[in-house]
């Protein structure tokens, strides 16, 4: 498993606007604004509107003037930290002692050797040029920063050429790649939008195997090989990531608008609001936490939420994980930080009532589409980390919001929770046997492919069939029995 | 991919933690774990999600353990967590004989949904508080054996049996794992996840049968 924790921004300045309801994320985020600023009175909770769809916002509006001011109606601060990429905490001194919010996290949590280059091709402005910072900081941080800056410069641009290879070939008129790039993106922007055909997540699943399969073609090329050979500290992840930038940035708005859709349809979306208006009044412990663990305060909760927005403008999967990871990082570090009693070691008993209590002061519509968004376009192999199980842990407690009905035993799975979860699991399984037999790989896509288009008319439950889902249906029946039981025996 | 041979010499395999609140599930595998904490890990203080290497007869292991919330309420979120999983280990407090019941649904469940490939743990924890017992020890070794699980007696406090437990645990998931690599013949080695679920042969997309659907329970 790449460690693939704590590497990247959580300010992707590339990145792409998906569908979104809350304002773009002020660029520069603010570790530590001036004590008078701190009169956070409310937990900031963004608007739970309605998406709409495919409307990917200019990526201009947010290196305009205008980023500061949406820093949710607070002023500009003032804060004399704030060195361009590197106010997220790293560079850092200890927090003066005249500081009265403490920094969420202290550790290496977001230097990002791939923002620098990206923020540079991305031209955005920093809102704070780099000879605004005092000078007592500035020789410290100037300092660290030339040293791990050498040691990490060929690793960025063994990163940039990789970056560019790829996008050159992705550019290349007649190039194999190329031509299978375009003709991904324009099918998958097709697609999506007729709704009695591709509702539903099979079509992700389609994207994430067309990903693979890409990456395929990619490794097909011996120019690609070779430079694959003359760069050796890069993992699978950097091929991935690169796949990303020019494969999954120009759809990933639509996917977005996709995987709303889909969710309205299904009633997700209604069920988790009319929830939340049923659970937000619930301190932690009455969510399940035990007595006396700690919540995030006001400070660390608008922290997350500015988070959350970098995470919904990531078009990559990776990129949103990682931001996730940071997120379930300062929840902890707020239930050790913020608990009246001393245990400082929490498991899964508590931090998945945090979690949902930190969710029920969030935008829980732009959450679940990214949740999805992530779990069925994240390369499967990682999915079995830390990254796949926070994953897996927002996606229950979203679950368990949508799912709440305080009259029904809690061991209820519905239906339709057993299909959504027999649809994932297929997914992983038929891609991790295309990664193996990577040879046949692209024979399989066709092969499917053709067997959907025939079956366009059918219903999904006819195709499903057709592909292999007979032991989907054995699963749910045996889920089925198996509640049954269940059910008896309580 | 659930279990990944590289030509045979590493495994990685999921192992998810289960059992009510309170046993004592954070506690057994922090102290199995406490140190191998990676400071790169979100978790280094924390105990939700840990990752041990081993070595077991030459043969790298992987070991990735998922712990759950165990209280009622979160008791339909099962199978999100246990999905893919080659191992679960199920924890039960001795002394309160409702945590062995929840242990006994939970491998109901996890024998209707998963088959026989995964393999079950039972683990009597708290054994420093032997005097309060209210789980005896027959009952829950022949409840295990009943079931194809394996029995273990544990004390976090006291870090007694973990270490034999996880390495048990490794040894038995890696016959599986073993068993399964010669079923397939040579080569690929298999997730163990894929034989329930969707294979590809040659081209072909193909339904395999459901992998074990016995309900020993």
């Amino acid at each position: 498993m790449p460690p693939f924790l704590g590497l990247i921004r959580a300010q992707s300045a590339d990145s792409t606007h998906c569908t979104s309801s809350t304002p773009p994320a002020p660029e520069g985020v603010i570790l530590r604004r001036p004590s008078q600023d701190a009169t956070c009175s409310h937990p900031h909770r963004a608007s739970t509107g309605s998406l709409p769809p495919s409307t990917p916002s200019t990526l201009g509006s947010l290196g305009t003037t205008g980023s500061e001011l949406q820093n949710h109606g607070s002023p500009v601060p003032q804060s004399p930290h704030r060195v361009s990429w590197i106010e997220d905490g790293v560079w850092l001194p200890p927090p003066r002692p005249s500081s009265l919010l403490q920094p969420p996290m202290l550790e290496l949590d977001s230097l990002s050797i791939s923002s620098i280059e990206e923020e540079q091709e991305s031209h955005v402005p920093s809102p704070t040029p780099h000879h605004s910072s005092p000078h007592r900081l500035a020789d410290k941080v100037i300092n660290r920063l030339s040293a791990v800056g050498q040691a990490l410069g060929g690793l960025v641009s063994q990163r940039k050429r990789l970056n560019n290879r790829v996008q050159e070939m992705s550019e290349r008129k007649g190039g194999a790649f190329a031509e299978t790039v375009k003709e991904f993106v324009e099918m998958t922007l097709k697609r999506g939008t007729d709704p009695a055909r591709d509702m539903g997540f099979e079509f992700l699943q389609e994207v994430r195997s067309s990903l693979t399969s890409l990456r395929e073609t990619l490794l097909d090329y011996p120019e690609f090989q070779s430079l694959l050979d003359s760069i050796t500290d890069l993992s699978d992840l950097e091929i991935e990531l690169s796949l990303h930038k020019v494969a999954l940035k120009p759809v990933s708005a639509h996917l977005c608008s996709c995987i709303h859709t889909s969710r309205t349809n299904d009633g997700t979306f209604g069920r988790l609001q009319s929830n939340l208006r049923l659970l937000e009044k619930n301190s932690v412990e009455e969510l399940g936490g035990s007595l006396g663990v700690g919540v995030p305060d006001c400070v660390s909760l608008e922290r997350i939420q500015q988070r959350w927005t970098s995470m919904h403008e990531a078009y990559s999967p990776d990129k949103k994980v990682q931001i996730l990871l940071k997120v379930c990082k300062s929840i902890y570090h707020s239930m050790s930080a913020n608990a009246s009693s001393a245990r400082t070691v929490f498991g899964a008993d508590d931090f998945l009532p945090c979690l949902t209590w930190v969710l029920l002061r969030s935008d829980v519509v732009t959450l679940q589409v990214d949740t999805d968004y992530m779990m069925e376009l994240l390369d499967p192999t990682q999915l079995q980390g830390e990254g796949g199980y926070y994953l897996t842990t927002i996606y229950a407690s979203l679950y368990y919001i949508s799912s709440f009905q305080p009259r029904l035993p809690a061991r209820q799975l519905s239906v339709e929770a057993q299909h959504s979860l027999n649809q994932w699991h297929r997914r992983r399984t038929l891609h991790c046997e295309q990664s193996r037999r990577s040879k046949h790989r692209r024979t399989i896509r066709r092969q499917a492919c053709q067997e959907r288009g025939s079956q366009n008319s059918e219903t999904k439950t006819g195709s499903a069939e057709e592909s292999g889902e007979a032991n989907d249906s054995v699963d749910i029946d045996e889920s089925q029995q198996q509640m049954e039981s269940i059910r008896e025996a309580l | 991919m659930a279990a990944g041979g590289m030509g045979g010499k590493t495994y990685s395999f999921k192992v998810v933690l289960l059992g009510e609140g309170c046993v004592g599930k954070t506690s057994l595998v922090l102290r199995y774990c406490e140190n191998k904490f990676n400071d790169k890990h979100i978790t280094t203080l924390q105990a939700s999600f840990l990752t041990k290497k081993l070595n077991i007869t030459g043969k790298r292991v992987n070991l990735a353990i998922w712990d759950t919330a165990g209280q009622e309420r979160f008791h339909a979120l099962g199978p999100i967590y246990y999905r893919d999983s080659n191992g679960a280990i199920l924890v039960y407090d001795v002394t309160d004989e409702d945590s062995f019941q929840k242990v006994k649904n939970w491998v109901k469940e996890l024998r209707k949904m998963l088959g026989n490939e995964i393999c079950l743990c039972i683990v009597g924890n708290k054994i420093d508080l032997d005097k309060d017992r209210h789980v005896s020890v027959e009952e829950a070794e022949s409840y295990a054996e009943s079931v194809g699980a394996k029995h273990y007696h544990t004390s976090a406090k006291l870090n007694k049996g973990i270490e034999e437990l996880f390495l048990d645990l490794c040894k038995r998931m890696m016959e599986t794992a073993q068993a399964e690599e010669r079923l397939k013949g040579n080569g690929a080695s298999q997730s163990a996840s894929s034989r329930r679920g969707v294979q590809i042969v040659d081209d072909e997309l193909q339904a395999t049968p459901a992998g074990g659907c016995c309900s020993s329970g």
